[in-house]
């Protein structure tokens, strides 16, 4: 391999890396400090209820008197949702519900990606998303646990097209996150099979270290790693976290018995032992035949499943330090939600500390087409990016080394944090 | 040079693998050793899986999280964080800390949140806590403290939000602390459980209601219009032509009319003409017996108009009158082609509103039954 001068030194790169900041305003945090032992804050925490395929907001958190599900009170006097969610009503308190999303981004796949990454999909390379960059900038660092983990709620009719995965992109493929397929089965292969483990391992490191001496490249360094890690979390004690059976069977139940339920229980038992990050994706919900009669199916378990989560969280002291995030990719057409509808929907957010028992933009009540046009405050992509972002304690302002040593901001330079939100 | 870089730092990462087990079986009987200065102090506390963080990015207080340290935390381990400047958080949470451990969290005046979640603490340990005049959150759940303890608690002068969940602690201590502290938020709180059951309640019940007319509507629908969805069909395609071709008389009865008006205009014109003629000159018999026949026409045409003007008056009721049954006919029709469909809807509607409601109401008698 060729070497410039201009180019880092391997060594230097790595350090650099390691830090993930390399440009950009603001010092790296550890040379701020009088004492490089402290490590650098953890944040927020976050889970992140991802309803793929793009929830009806008129069915759920931003509904219409005109409209299929009738507003209900809620906790906090002058602000309603659906009718269909009398738990959530409850939790208003708890709840920054922000009705004037616009995201300009009607197709599925491209809005996955926008409202991940806070960019729009480009050819060439890919964004980090959200749980990678939360990963990597609070994340606790060489901990046992995954920073970042997926859960798989299940599936729905309404199937909303290409799923978005998750990619750290340029942070590097230790940011990626750990998938959980079931949560009610935990953690698949955490167990490992036959006997005598670490004479298997020694043997294993021989080969490995053969090869690494041959082939020093960062790919087959970021395999061995990404390999140990596995087998530090095997050997924690820290990994029971992944088993449900451990929770006694009333709170289950609470939870609900469907998939959407335990995957909520799971990420809080997550959150406890130190993931910062989880993301629960539930699929299905396109509904192009009408929203209706699906999300009336749903809204036992969905009102049941977030309504305990919320609770929950705040029984244990943990709500303050724990954002929860409800959304989709956009949201569906005012009256029967049939269609894709980017132009004015609705986010739901609970606890981590930000302003709650409010509302933030709003959509028309009157006139031909209720909710059709914003009213105030619209929240575009990277705007909400970036108050997400900064909920979690995270300076949007630095940048990365992105592809071909190009640096890359965080968020789009046009992002203004949503100041209503943010305590 | 480079290369021996790489693999010692691999080797150095597989070979820890197997060092990880002994050192955990060490980590347990690790003893308290007074540590030097502040960097020795946050060494101990990594070593007995503790980490030592900025509480945030904009200020120089620290956190000491012990929260994964479990069984190898003791109480005298505590005394590591007198070592440290400006502690505000404290987490002890599932670890083996007691109440004389809380001797050593007396000292930490700057705390302002201390986590004492699932660990062996008592009511007496709580006395300990006097001290910290700047602690504004306390999270005593699923510890043996009860109401007797709650009283050391009164005189913190910061204290915001305490939590006691999974205690021994009783409505009745709540509310005597509340009384005696009224801006304080105790969690979870009776009052507001008892509010949110009875709430949750109303609105399935209200949300079920909703449910249930509006299957009403469409069961009746379903019997009495979707047999004959053909013939509503029929039907409205039937009224539609009427109404279309009325529609068209009307707009043909119409332009004759305003056709009518145009000419009586014109004559009207004319007459005046010839009469201003036949005044300038009054021995023109010629001129009058023009103005006299121009004025017959205009009067013949303004005739006319006023009868077409009738006649379009009563095709455009006659035209409003089909239109508005031609709507009928096609919300009939709309109805009964819809029928099944909004039949099954509604059925799904009501039945997840009966699962919440039941549910709403278990959970309303289950409390109830909790009552002392």
């Amino acid at each position: 391999m060729p070497k410039h001068d201009h180019w880092l030194s391997r060594r230097d790169y790595v350090r650099l890396s390691a830090a993930g900041v390399l440009t950009g305003a603001s010092v790296p945090w550890f040379e701020s400090l009088a004492n490089a032992a402290v490590k650098r804050p953890r944040g927020k925490s976050c889970i992140l209820l991802w309803m793929d395929g793009g929830p009806s907001q008129q069915h759920t958190f931003d509904p219409k008197p005109t409209g299929e599900f009738k507003p209900i009170k809620t906790s906090v006097p002058g602000v309603h949702i659906a009718e269909k969610f009398p738990k959530l009503a409850q939790c208003a308190e708890h709840m920054a519900i922000m009705r004037s999303m616009t995201t300009e981004i009607n197709n599925h796949y491209d809005a996955k990606y926008y409202l991940h990454t806070g960019f729009k999909r480009v050819t060439g390379f890919e964004h980090p998303a959200v749980g990678c960059i939360a990963s990597q900038q609070v994340g606790l660092p060489g901990d046992d646990m995954p920073s970042f983990v997926t859960i798989d709620a299940g599936n729905d009719k309404g199937n909303g097209g290409r799923f978005y995965r998750s990619v750290p992109g340029y942070l590097g493929p230790r940011h990626a996150p750990l998938a959980v397929q079931n949560p009610a089965r935990g953690l698949e292969n955490l167990n490992s099979t036959g006997g005598d483990t670490d004479a298997r391992l020694k043997l294993l490191a021989a080969s490995e270290q053969r090869f690494a001496k041959q082939y020093p490249v960062p790919a087959v360094n970021a395999k061995q790693a990404a390999f140990d890690r596995a087998v530090k979390l095997m050997r924690s004690p820290r990994a029971k976290a992944f088993d449900l059976e451990d929770e006694p069977t009333e709170l289950r139940q609470q939870y609900g018995e469907h998939r959407f339920g335990q995957s909520c229980l799971l990420a809080r038992r997550l959150i406890e032992s130190g993931v910062s990050f989880v993301e629960v994706f539930h699929r299905g919900w396109d509904d192009h035949e009408g929203a209706a009669k699906r999300i009336a199916a749903r809204a036992p378990w969905m009102d049941a499943a977030m309504a305990t989560l919320i609770l929950d969280l705040k029984n244990r002291g943990l709500l303050d330090d724990t954002l929860v995030v409800w959304m989709g990719e956009f949201g569906r057409s005012p009256g029967n939600g049939s269609g894709h509808f980017c132009r004015a929907w609705s986010a739901m957010w609970a606890g981590g500390g930000i302003n709650t028992g409010i509302t933030v933009g709003r959509t028309n009540e009157g006139g031909k087409n209720p909710g059709g046009t914003i009213e105030e405050r619209p929240i575009t992509a990277p705007d909400y990016m970036a108050t997400l972002l900064t909920a979690l304690g995270i300076d949007t302002h630095q940048e990365f080394m992105g592809p071909g040593m190009r640096p890359m901001p965080m968020v789009d330079k046009s992002a203004k944090v949503v100041k209503e939100v943010l305590a | 040079m480079k290369r021996l870089g790489w693999t010692t730092l691999l080797f150095a990462a597989i070979a820890l693998c197997g060092v990880v087990e002994s050192v955990a079986n060490e980590v347990k009987s690790r003893p308290y050793r007074a540590p030097a200065n502040a960097d020795q102090a946050i060494k101990e506390i990594e070593a007995l899986q503790g980490a030592v963080r900025r509480v945030s990015r904009k200020s120089d207080a620290l956190e000491v999280d012990f929260r994964f340290t479990f069984e190898a935390l003791n109480d005298a381990h505590l005394q590591y964080v007198h070592a440290l400047e400006n502690v505000t958080v404290l987490n002890v949470r599932c670890s083996n800390i007691t109440d004389a451990g809380l001797v050593h969290v007396a000292k930490m005046t700057t705390l302002e949140r201390l986590h004492l979640t699932k660990t062996s603490m008592t009511d007496k340990g709580l006395k300990h806590l006097a001290n910290l005049k700047s602690l504004t959150y306390l999270n005593l759940t699923s510890t043996l403290v009860t109401d007797a303890g709650l009283g050391a608690l009164r005189d913190l002068p910061n204290l915001k939000k305490l939590y006691i969940y999974k205690t021994k602690v009783t409505p009745a201590g709540i509310a005597a602390l509340k009384k005696a502290r009224p801006d304080l938020e105790v969690w979870p709180d009776p009052q507001r459980e008892k509010q949110r059951v009875a709430a949750v309640l109303e609105t399935a019940r209200f949300a079920l209601k909703n449910a249930e007319a509006k299957l009403v509507v469409a069961e009746k629908d379903f019997k009495e219009l979707h047999p004959h969805a053909k013939r509503l069909k029929e039907e409205y395609e039937a009224k539609k032509k009427t109404s279309d071709a009325l529609r068209k008389q009307y707009d043909a009865a119409r332009k004759r009319s305003e056709d009518a008006k145009r000419k009586a205009n014109d004559l009207k014109r004319r007459a005046d003409d010839a009469e201003r003629k036949a005044k300038s000159k009054p021995d023109d018999a010629g001129l009058r017996k023009r103005s006299q026949d121009a004025r017959q026409q205009f009067e013949d045409a303004q005739r006319q108009f006023e009868q077409l003007e009738k006649a379009t008056a009563q095709s455009k009721q006659r035209s409003d009158a089909a239109n508005a049954e031609t709507r009928k006919a096609q919300d009939m029709e709309r109805r009964a082609r819809d029928s099944k469909k909004v039949l099954e809807e509604a059925r799904i509607s009501v039945e997840a509103g009966r699962i919440q409601a039941a549910d709403a109401q278990a959970t309303a008698e289950r409390s109830a039954a909790n009552q002392p």
